[in-house]
């Protein structure tokens, strides 16, 4: 995908709809000034909408909240414990975030998604930034956008 | 007069425009439209931004239209300004008018 048409896929569909149509009379250069240009005009319309801000709540509702709730629930079991050596994260708990981060990235749409669902999971990571190494973090941001895209073709 | 009431430069271009282009006013058109009479080349951006606070003031309203290959099967969003827009633009070219009354036809 060339990055005119990852730009056309951030604007809403009138916009994408009318400077497709209008690109037969221009050139490819045209088209790729028209989309950067309107970019910051369709997030203040995004905005107007009330599409970020839902994009937003949906997200941390969707994606943070339930991350950090499992995390608290090891955190709960962890403390259950009292010969703790050697008692590491199970790789359910991997599972289980991925689980809930694809989810939220294949229900949410694709262009907020982009932005906010990696933003959400790594808000949780960044949290508890002692208890996770950062290959769990990226692998959580890469896996659950991947994973998201194929629930969502599927 | 309420401040609300009133509409900038750029918003009172594409209430003409529509004006204007009567039933093929959708986004392109009103962008060509103030590109060929004013030679501003002006982002398609813009033009919906404006128009979705013109429609937010109740001077335009819009409807879906029909869903066109060329568009990548993308519907147009048609505008129409309404009674209220049309008060609004009658009363500014008053306004104008009774401005300019008196001055010469180049203004020094």
């Amino acid at each position: 995908m060339t990055l005119t048409e990852s730009l056309l896929r951030l604007l809403p569909d009138e916009i994408t709809g009318d400077l497709l149509e209008e690109s037969a009379l221009h050139s490819r250069r045209w088209l790729w000034s028209q989309a950067l240009r309107s970019c910051g005009w369709a997030i203040a319309l995004s905005w107007r909408r009330g599409e970020i801000g839902a994009a937003l709540l949906t997200s941390s509702g969707g994606v943070l909240l339930p991350l950090l709730a499992v995390d608290l629930f090891w955190a709960w079991i962890h403390s259950q414990v009292p010969l703790r050596a050697g008692l590491d994260r199970p790789w359910w708990m991997l599972a289980c975030n991925l689980a809930i981060a694809a989810a939220g990235c294949a229900y949410f749409r694709r262009e907020w998604t982009v932005v906010f669902m990696p933003l959400a999971a790594l808000t949780v990571c960044l949290l508890n930034l002692a208890e996770y190494p950062l290959w769990y973090a990226v692998a959580l941001v890469v896996l659950s956008l991947r994973l998201g895209r194929k629930i969502r073709c599927a | 007069m309420p401040k609300g009431d009133s509409v900038g430069e750029f918003e009172h271009l594409i209430l003409l425009a529509v004006l204007r282009l009567n039933e093929d006013a959708y986004g392109m058109r009103i962008r060509q439209e103030i590109c060929t009479r004013t030679g501003r080349d002006t982002s398609i951006g813009a033009v919906y931004a404006t128009l979705e606070r013109l429609a937010d003031k109740g001077l335009v309203d819009s409807r879906l239209g029909e869903v066109t290959p060329e568009r990548g099967g993308r519907a147009k969003r048609f505008f129409r300004v309404t009674g209220e827009g049309v008060t609004l633009l009658n009363r500014a070219r008053r306004e104008l008018e009774s401005m300019m009354e008196g001055l010469p036809a180049v203004l020094p």
